[in-house]
Formats: structure tokens, C-alpha cells, sequence
């Protein structure tokens, strides 16, 4: 009689879970299947671009200067304005941001102060764009007289992700968990002694992590460039960081005028030729592939650290 | 842990009350020349034996399980240090009953008749002082320890008296008388010794109660056993 | 047997607090135990609370705390959760500062030269330069093992290689951890068993030779055997350290310390040696503890 009950509840149990279990399936099918649509449309998106891009993807392309002919115009300034300017925002923003990301996290008092200073560095982070590029425009252009340069654009795009890079650092140093903290100041240390022997190097992966994300949402950014008065159309380089004579470095390059690949690809696309379409796709081509890297070697990096720091 | 310890105890207080029993009817075997309740006693010694192996391996297996601390600690010391006294003076009842019986033969006669005032004043305070003993044992009652120390003392004198009587008795008399003699004094060094195993027991309550040591109060105890020299 | 007074002494010797007229307690004074080794230094009070209060915000956690520490010995708090020995502990190394809005009252004073940890004017990293502390948590810093010990080093301005490593050896040796990863200095102090993470831990805190040594619940996160060389290791410290050591586990107090403080709801009940206290507290509330019967 016993034995016969129990198998009886046994059989429930199982008719029910797997009566439950449906739903566990249903969601991981749903989850599969939205994942996979958004992957798909970057690939078609991706592979459309390289499609439609591919007479002009070659080596040539990317060493030559814009011309009127599309076979001949290529995005040798357009890429190196680019890879100038981030390396300008990179420069200027990971101080800035780490500092202020510092100071809101480890030296500010919890106060009303405080607290407002915190609301505004998030909402800034939707302000439109073109927003940064006016002021841009105001302040630096024409108030500080930078004129429009390679600075100006790397100071215009520093403001745009300064809000990404200060709230991904806090998240970083947040992750130092307190007993570390505890242990270094029960040992003597000041607080700058705890902050730059612990908790900045402890979390450099995440505060690299954040930078990257923020240049890759910068590289992107065509309006507030174009504000600022991004040329489209020039023939030549900025002046070269390296130079033949001592100092051997030089930053006369951050006074010259300069473009943009994506200034490039939208004066291409406002073109009525159906010649420079090809170009544009394989400069949008580029583009994404260019992005992609960046957010690749952020992954590896937050890899790399998270690898050895396991809390 | 409570539980146990409350079952140590109750476990303590019926040896205890065991004891005192062979102790009277041990006394009352020797005083009336009755044969019976002496082979009641021995009969009875194998319990007090048992008891106290099992209250022993008891009190063991508590401190090793439950490491009691306090006046927990104290209790299952004194408990187990009791034990070891009370199945002494179980062992004196059953010599004691077993000179009952050796002498039961031949009735109350010859030196028990002459010291016969002092051995039943003696069996009567040892019987008492065991009873006593046992019970502050039960009720951690370390005041009553005093009324067994007294009652100790009384015990010692009235040997000390009935062994005079029978040292005259022996010179007196003729040798013949020796055994018999010998025999009585052995008789009441037993229950002189009772006494004493009350007193110890009393001591351990004094112990469990307060966790002074008073085994050897009184003698000069100024000076820690490593420095005594030899 | 006979004694020649003829009197068991009954009663017992009882060392209670001496209650003033205002109702405070003096600390009871300890008696020395009989038997016990008397090292260099025994008796000397390193350190005394006199009157320490200490606020959350508005609720006060210590009230009026009054307890001598003596040097090179192992003193121990113990008491149930919330009864405020952590609190307690936190305090000589000024911890709580790291907290907002909390205040100290009263005095916790340091000897041979009369300092006040907790006065005002007082700057906590001063207080941290002369007592270390050991928390429950082993929490070595993802640096190497030579680094972890070295840090205390470092931040006191020691520069010289030879020095550095000569005060990481002596240290590792002290906390017995030495042997078993000389040969492994430069790998990460997060590659060794819990056990090891809190030697190291020690071994760290012992670098800068404190003159107070604060042990927060070391072995509450470890198992037994990692838990037993720990408390060898503190009792192989006695005698060179001063320690305060807070633990939940009674046991482990009456294993290691040498005087135990029975805290209650912020305030020291009992304080005395380690064995009279666990033989024959003088108060009720402490022998309810520490039997198992309260709570």
C-alpha cells in the first residue's frame, strides 16, 4: 500500500515538473532567438557594406586623399584625423574622469553638494550630442580661440564621453571591496596612499574597460564635429607627432585642421554620384570594423585583469 | 547538556543513597547480630561497584563531549570525586557486614559486649553523617558540609575512646581475646573510616559550590607544591 | 583524615567589581594565577579605557567602558552578538573614522607615554601607526606575498631592499608562515588556502612591530585545523605582543587569552583571568553565558 502511494506522488512530481519545465525551455528558445535576430541584423548590416564596398577595399583606399574622382578618392586623412583625435579625447579624458571618479568616490562627503554633483554627471550622459557640439563651438572655437583643430575636436568629444568614463570608474573603484580598503588604512596609510597604491591599480581593468567604451561611442560621432567645423574635403595630413630633430615629439599637429571618417562618409553619401556610394559603404565598412576592434580589445582587457584579481 | 548533567546527578544521588543504605543495614547487621541484612549487604556491594564505573565513564564522556565550564565543571568533578568516596565507604559496610556475620555466630559477646555503648554511638554517627553527606551532595547544600565535619569529629573521639577500652581489655584479659579483639578494632576502624569518606564527600561539595579546594585546609598551604624541597 | 582547625572553609574568594558611589564600577583588579610563568613585563598596563562611550548616530553602543590591558598578554572580549565587543575593538585603532557621523566620548589611554587614542585632535592615521589589527576576514591584497608583508614597510618610509626583506622574514617567521612559502614570495598572496591567507594577514600586521595587536574573529571563517594553529600562533605571540582579541567561540577565549572581558549590551559585565572567569565567574550573568544557558 505504502509503495503504491509513493509511486503514485513520484509520477506527479514528474508529470509536474516537466509540466514547469516548458516554460523554462519556451524562455531560453525566446532568448536564443532574440539574441540571434540582433546579431543577424548587424551581420546583414556588416556584410552589406563590405558588399557593396568591396571595389574600393584595398590598400589604396586607405592611403589616398578625397579627390572628385570616386575610383581615385580614398580616406588616408579621414582615418588618421580619426585615430588623431581619439588618441587626443583618450588623452584628455582618462585624467579628468579618473580624477573626478576619485573624488566623488573616495573624498566627497555625503552630502545634498554631493549628491546633485552625481545626478548631473549621469544626466549628462543624454545629452544629444549636437548639444556638446554648440558649446564646442562658443566656448572653444571662438571664446578660447582654439579655432577649429584637431584639440578642439578632442576637447568637444572629451565633454561627450566624460559622463561614460566617470560612472564606469566609480563602478570600478566601487568593486574594490572594503576590506582591502580597511586592511591598507589599518596598516597606516593615508587616504591618497590607499586610493593610488590599492584601489586605482586594483581596478585599472574596469577603468580601461570604461575608456574604451567611452572613445568607441566617440569615434562614431559626426554632429558635434561637423559643428565645430570638421572639413570634409582635405588633401592633406596634419603635421606629424614624430619629428626629425630633438625633441624628437612635436604637438604642433593638434592646431591643424582636420576630418573625420565619419565627416567622410556623409559627405561621400550627400554626393548624387552612384560611384561614391561604393566608397562610402567601404568606408562605413571600415568604420564598423574599426569599432569592433576597439570593444575586442576592451573585452580582452577586462579579461587580462579580471584574470588576476579575483575578489 | 543539562539534561545530561541533571541525569549525572540523579545517577549521583542514588549511589549515594545506596551507599547510606548498606551503611545502615550494615550497622544495624553488626548491632543485632543479624545474619540476613548482613548477606543483604554483601549481595547489594556488586550495585555500588557498577554504579560507580557508570557514573565514572559518565562524567568522562560529558567533559570530553560538552567541555563544561563553570559551575557545570565544578559539578562533574565533584561528582566524580564523590563517587570514588562513597564506593570506599560501600567497601568498608561490606567488611563491616561481613564481621557481622563472622560474629553473629558466636552473638554479641566477648570484646564487642564491653565497647558496646561506644559501637553503637559510632555506628549511629556514621550512618547519620553518610546520609547527610549524600544529601548536600543532591542539594549543593555546602552548610550541611559542616554539620559532617562535625559529626566526623564525634566519630573520631568515640574511636579513640572504644580503642582505649579494648587496649585495657586486651592487657587484662588473656591473649586468647587477641583475634576477637583485632577483629573489633577493624570493625571500628571501618566505620571511623565512613566517617571520614563522608567528610571527603562533604569537601567536594564545598568544591562544586564555591571551587574551593578545602581537602587540606588548615595545614600550612603557603607555599606551591614545586617549591616544597624533597 | 584530620585538619587541624577542623573546619572545611566554606565560601568562596570573590573578586567583585568595587561598585562607587555613584554607581560605576572600578575595574576589578585580577589576581596572578598561581602557576602561571610570570614573563617580563607581567602586570604592566599597556593600555586603559576609562569612561569610553562610542555613538552610531544617535544610538550608543559602548557606555562607559572601563577595563585595563596588560601588556604582552592576551586579553579577550567575548559576549553575545550585538553586545558591542567589535564596536569595542574598532575603537583602539580608530576604524570607525572611516564611518560618518560617529563619536567617541571618554578616553582610551596608551602607555608608557599617557596618549589618548580618541581625542580629538588626535589624527587616526598616528593611532594606526602604533596598533595593527588582523580582521575576520582574511584579506590579503592581490599583490605578491613579499608585498603584502612589505606594504606596512613601505608606507613608514622603509626604502632599502635589504632591510625590507630582512623585516619580511622575521615577520613570516613570527606568524609561522615563513617555511612554507619561502620559496614563493613573488607569487600572489591570493594563491594560498585561507588558512595561509590569514598567517600572511598576520605576518603583515606583525611587520610594523605594533605596539597593540587587534585580532577582529580571526578563525571565524576557517575550518578546525587552520582555526588550532592560529591559536598557537597567538599563543606563541604572548609574552612579545600585546593582543586584544574579540571571538564568538568561548572556547577559543578560555583557549588562548590570558584576562576575558563578558560584554552585554555595550558595557563589560565581568572582567578577570581567563581561568578564574571560566571556573567561578562572580556573576550570574556571566556564568548564564558562558555555560550556554542564556541565549
Amino acid at each position: 500500500m505504502q509503495a503504491g502511494t509513493a509511486q503514485a506522488s513520484i509520477e506527479q512530481i514528474r508529470a509536474d515538473v516537466s509540466r514547469r519545465m516548458v516554460f523554462d525551455r519556451l524562455f531560453v528558445v525566446v532568448g536564443l532567438l532574440v539574441m540571434f535576430s540582433a546579431l543577424l541584423v548587424l551581420a546583414v548590416l556588416f556584410i552589406d557594406l563590405v558588399q557593396k564596398g568591396a571595389p574600393r577595399l584595398n590598400l589604396e583606399f586607405l592611403t589616398q586623399f578625397p579627390s572628385r574622382k570616386p575610383e581615385r578618392a580614398g580616406i588616408l586623412s579621414a582615418w588618421v584625423g580619426t585615430s588623431l583625435i581619439m588618441v587626443t579625447t583618450a588623452a584628455i579624458t582618462m585624467p579628468i574622469g579618473v580624477a573626478a571618479a576619485i573624488y566623488l568616490e573616495e573624498y566627497a562627503p555625503k552630502n545634498w553638494f554631493t549628491a546633485i554633483i552625481e545626478i548631473n554627471v549621469t544626466n549628462l550622459a543624454g545629452v544629444p550630442s549636437i548639444i556638446y557640439g554648440l558649446l564646442a563651438l562658443g566656448l572653444f572655437v571662438y571664446q578660447f580661440n582654439l579655432g577649429q583643430t584637431i584639440l578642439t575636436a578632442g576637447l568637444t568629444l572629451s565633454l561627450l564621453i566624460l559622463p561614460i568614463v566617470i560612472v564606469a570608474t566609480r563602478e570600478a573603484l566601487r568593486a574594490v571591496p572594503r576590506p582591502i580598503r580597511e586592511a591598507a588604512y589599518a596598516l597606516g596609510a593615508t587616504r591618497w596612499e590607499v586610493t593610488a597604491h590599492h584601489v586605482l591599480p586594483y581596478s585599472m581593468g574596469g577603468i580601461l574597460t570604461g575608456m574604451i567604451i567611452g572613445l568607441s561611442r566617440a569615434i562614431g560621432e559626426t554632429a558635434p564635429l561637423i559643428t565645430i567645423g570638421a572639413l570634409s574635403f582635405i588633401a592633406f595630413l596634419p603635421q606629424s607627432p614624430v619629428t626629425g630633430e630633438f625633441p624628437f615629439l612635436s604637438f604642433a599637429w593638434l592646431k591643424d585642421a582636420f576630418t573625420a571618417m565619419p565627416i567622410q562618409m556623409f559627405n561621400w553619401v550627400s554626393r548624387p554620384d552612384p560611384e561614391f556610394q561604393v566608397n562610402a559603404a567601404a568606408a562605413g565598412a571600415i568604420l564598423l570594423g574599426m569599432t569592433l576592434l576597439m570593444n575586442g580589445i576592451a573585452i580582452w582587457l577586462r579579461y587580462r585583469y579580471r584574470k588576476r584579481i579575483n575578489w | 547538556m543539562s539534561i545530561e548533567l541533571s541525569e549525572l546527578r540523579l545517577h549521583a544521588r542514588e549511589m549515594g543513597t545506596l551507599v547510606a543504605q548498606q551503611v545502615e543495614t550494615a550497622v544495624r547487621a553488626l548491632l543485632e547480630a543479624d545474619g540476613e541484612a548482613a548477606e543483604l549487604v554483601l549481595r547489594r556491594e556488586q550495585r555500588v561497584n557498577a554504579w560507580q564505573t557508570d557514573i565514572e565513564a559518565e562524567s568522562f564522556s560529558l567533559l570530553a563531549r560538552q567541555a563544561p565550564v563553570a559551575s557545570d565543571l565544578r559539578t562533574v568533578l565533584a561528582i566524580s570525586r564523590a563517587v570514588t568516596d562513597l564506593e570506599r565507604a560501600g567497601d568498608e559496610a561490606k567488611k563491616i557486614a561481613r564481621f557481622a556475620l563472622a560474629s553473629a555466630g558466636h552473638g554479641v559477646g566477648g570484646p564487642t559486649r564491653v565497647i558496646r555503648r561506644s559501637l553503637r554511638h559510632m555506628a549511629a554517627l556514621a550512618s547519620e553523617s553518610m546520609r547527610v553527606a549524600v544529601d548536600a551532595l543532591d542539594r549543593g547544600d555546602a552548610k550541611v558540609a559542616q554539620e559532617v565535619a562535625r559529626l566526623d569529629r564525634e566519630i573520631d573521639h568515640e574511636f579513640e575512646s572504644a580503642l582505649r577500652q579494648l587496649m585495657t581489655v586486651a592487657m587484662e584479659r588473656a591473649p586468647r581475646l587477641l583475634k576477637p579483639v583485632f577483629d573489633t578494632v577493624f570493625a571500628l576502624k571501618g566505620l571511623e573510616r565512613i566517617g571520614d569518606h563522608a567528610k571527603n564527600v562533604a569537601e567536594h561539595v564545598v568544591f562544586l559550590v564555591s571551587g574551593d579546594d578545602v581537602r587540606h585546609a588548615g595545614k600550612s598551604r603557603a607555599v606551591p607544591a614545586r617549591e616544597l624541597q624533597h | 583524615m584530620q585538619t587541624e582547625t577542623g573546619e572545611p572553609a566554606v565560601g568562596a574568594r570573590q573578586a567583585a567589581p568595587v561598585q562607587g558611589p555613584d554607581g560605576r564600577h572600578a575595574p576589578p583588579r585580577p589576581t596572578v594565577e598561581p602557576g602561571r610563568a610570570q614573563a617580563e613585563g607581567a602586570g604592566v598596563v599597556k593600555s586603559r579605557a576609562e569612561d569610553l562611550s562610542f555613538h552610531y548616530g544617535a544610538v550608543q553602543a559602548l557606555k562607559g567602558l572601563n577595563i585595563e590591558i596588560r601588556e604582552k598578554r592576551v586579553t579577550a572580549l567575548i559576549g553575545p552578538s550585538g553586545c558591542g565587543k567589535t564596536t569595542f575593538l574598532r575603537c583602539f585603532n580608530r576604524m570607525h573614522d572611516l564611518t560618518p557621523n560617529t563619536r567617541y566620548e571618554g578616553r582610551i589611554m596608551l602607555y608608557p607615554d599617557d596618549f589618548d587614542l580618541v581625542a580629538r585632535g588626535v589624527d587616526p592615521i598616528e593611532v594606526r601607526m602604533r596598533i595593527g589589527m588582523v580582521f575576520q576576514k582574511p584579506n590579503p591584497f592581490p599583490k605578491s606575498i613579499f608585498e603584502n608583508v612589505a606594504y606596512g614597510l613601505r608606507v613608514r618610509g622603509m626604502r632599502s631592499r635589504v632591510r625590507l626583506e630582512e623585516e619580511v622574514e622575521k615577520a613570516m617567521r613570527r606568524a609561522a608562515i615563513w617555511d612554507e612559502v619561502k620559496d614563493r614570495l613573488a607569487s600572489s598572496g591570493l594563491s594560498l588556502s585561507g588558512g595561509q591567507q590569514q598567517r600572511l594577514c598576520i605576518a603583515r600586521a606583525l611587520a610594523t612591530n605594533p605596539e597593540i595587536l587587534l585580532f577582529d574573529e580571526p578563525t571565524s571563517a576557517l575550518d578546525p585545523i587552520a582555526t588550532a594553529r592560529i591559536e598557537e600562533l597567538i599563543a606563541e605571540l604572548r609574552d612579545q605582543v600585546t593582543v586584544i582579541i574579540v571571538t564568538h567561540n568561548m572556547q577559543q577565549a578560555a583557549r588562548v587569552s590570558d584576562y576575558t572581558a563578558f560584554m552585554y549590551l555595550g558595557e563589560i559585565i565581568e572582567f578577570d583571568n581567563t581561568s578564574k572567569l571560566f571556573t567561578n565567574p562572580s556573576r550570574k550573568a556571566t556564568e548564564d553565558y558562558i555555560t550556554g544557558r542564556y541565549g
